[in-house]
């Protein structure tokens, strides 16, 4: 454990530390040129010095001006829209995903339909799904559930396959049914896959949520950004992004935090070698 | 006494049955209760595939396997099996000691009830102080200790073996050796032993079985009598032994040749 502790004192701390000064300097950087304005003045209009951002950002968390500038609470909608979006797309997911991965006849005819559809930015849906279920959040989380769910298919699939042959038919030799095997082998094998595609889904079940918030709507972060670029108030539309930021990053970090503590026999046989 | 497992003509080929691969041909061997026989042959020369019929793992394309006068079909109730990638059938998520309960666990025995006789194997099998590891954090020979101890918790009366020791090392393989006879002595199981070395095969085996590259078939059957009864590593040095291993090396130096030849095409 010390030494654990030490190993990460030196390089988790000390890369951390990188990071941070190059992000720093690189805000620095623009600060300088913003102030003076080097070049095209057009250009300084709207990119903004990032310390003039980020007091508006202050700002309007403290003492939001009017409810449209409110960004605590467009991040809270964007976030509670895109967990409902995750949640639910990796309940309907993952069952789907594993019955193609158990089932061949069922893996030999969608898995190929979902391969497909994958790549494919399920915003073209929107259009659609405004008109079934509205212009509120449902048709949002909607959007949003079938990018997760894509991607939840799949990697749940794989999680599936990838179950050791060598550890199943060690089960069946011990008499295990197939349900036994399932749930005592196969759940547990796929986990580390299915864990993996939440990480991917975090941050795409936000890019979706954020998009048809720009799209259409009068709340969440997608919509403070645009609210602020029509009117031109560009360290407000700032604060929109450097919020965007802090809610993606925070609950991808959250999740790996998770994922590190229920999956410890995943990454210390992974990560051995 | 009759064979406890009877192998009668059994033929299996992969794939295609004209054009497939013809893992074994017509290979019959009847085994007797308590009996511990070693498969021993080149690789690639089907040891595996049979062991993997009797289990039940596999359907022979031709021939029959019965045991106890029942013919196989699934897997049949009363066997174990040791593979020789041991860190694969080892669930890494549980402990060593609730990987050693699985079996009773699949038999449908309840925690309470397993308990003693888990702790019982854990014990038998050197296994104390390590009830709470996972198995990742245990040596190779450690991990197959496991292995083993699983598979003897049910009490299977046949025991099968593919290459248990293959990927431990020499000094945890000859450990191990000596475990098998112990649990032989314990427990009486027949037991099948696949192994592709010699010396090992003469050592463990009641009879030792030669097998012929691919397509497998039983080259010749030796009867070892040299440790029935004793248990003690100082046979392998005398020139008995050493003698018996040089016919079944004789028997299977073509084999390998064989086998080697083939590879290269």
């Amino acid at each position: 454990m010390g030494r654990r502790l030490r190993v990460f004192l030196r390089w988790g701390l000390e890369g951390r530390l990188w990071t941070f000064s190059l992000i720093f300097a690189f805000c620095f950087l623009w600060e300088i040129l913003a102030r003076l304005q080097v070049g095209s003045f057009f250009f300084w209009d709207f990119m903004v010095p990032p310390s003039k951002s980020l007091a508006t950002f202050y700002s309007l968390l403290t003492q939001p001006p009017y409810q449209e500038y409110d960004i605590l609470y467009h991040s809270g909608t964007t976030l509670w829209r895109a967990g409902v979006a995750l949640m639910g797309g990796v309940l309907v997911a993952v069952p789907v995903g594993f019955a193609l991965g158990w089932w061949r006849a069922l893996d030999a005819v969608f898995t190929p339909l979902f391969e497909f559809l994958r790549p494919t930015p399920s915003l073209i849906f929107f259009p659609i799904l405004i008109l079934l279920f509205g212009t509120g959040s449902v048709s949002k989380i909607m959007a949003s559930l079938i990018a997760v769910s894509f991607v939840m298919v799949i990697n749940s699939l794989y999680g599936v396959k990838s179950t050791d042959s060598v550890l199943i038919n060690s089960l069946r030799t011990m008499g295990a049914s197939n349900a036994d095997i399932l749930r005592k082998a196969v759940l547990y094998s796929a986990l580390p896959h299915i864990a993996s595609g939440i990480r991917v889904s975090i941050g795409a079940s936000i890019l979706v949520i954020v998009s048809t918030e720009m799209i259409q709507g009068k709340e969440g972060l997608g919509f403070v950004i645009y609210f602020a670029l029509d009117r031109l108030q560009f360290d407000h539309m700032w604060s929109g992004i450097l919020a965007t930021l802090l809610v993606g990053a925070g609950a991808v970090y959250l999740w790996q935090y998770v994922e590190k503590k229920v999956l410890k026999w995943h990454f210390e046989t992974t990560a051995r070698a | 006494m009759g064979g406890l497992i009877s192998i009668r003509e059994v033929t299996k080929t992969f794939g295609a049955k004209t054009e497939g691969l013809l893992a074994l041909r017509a290979v019959s061997l009847e085994i007797a209760q308590g009996e511990l026989i070693s498969l021993v042959g080149p690789s690639g020369c089907g040891k595996s595939t049979l062991l993997n019929l009797v289990a039940g793992l596999l359907t022979p394309t031709s021939g029959e396997i019965l045991i106890e006068g029942k013919r196989v079909s699934g897997v049949p109730e009363n066997i174990g099996m040791v593979f020789q990638q041991y860190s694969k059938t080892l669930l890494p998520w549980r402990t060593v000691y609730e990987n050693i309960g699985l079996g009773l666990e699949l038999k449908g025995m309840r925690g309470k009830e397993r308990r003693p006789i888990v702790e019982d194997y854990i014990d038998f099998m050197g296994l104390s102080g390590f009830e709470r590891k996972k198995p990742y954090e245990l040596s190779g020979g450690m991990q197959q200790r496991v292995a083993l101890a699983r598979t003897l918790s049910y009490k299977p009366s046949i025991l099968l073996m593919d290459e248990p020791f293959a990927s431990v090392d020499a000094q945890t393989r000859e450990v191990l050796q000596e475990d098998i006879l112990r649990i032989r002595e314990k427990e009486r199981q027949t037991v099948l032993f696949v192994t592709h070395d010699i010396r090992e095969a003469i050592y463990l085996g009641d009879r030792a079985v030669v097998m012929s590259a691919r397509p497998g078939r039983i080259k010749g059957v030796f009867d070892v009598n040299i440790r029935r009864g004793r248990r003690d590593p100082a046979v392998k040095a005398t020139a008995e032994f050493n003698s018996l291993a040089e016919q079944v090396w004789g028997l299977i130096k073509d084999e390998v040749l064989d086998s080697l030849r083939a590879k290269r095409d």
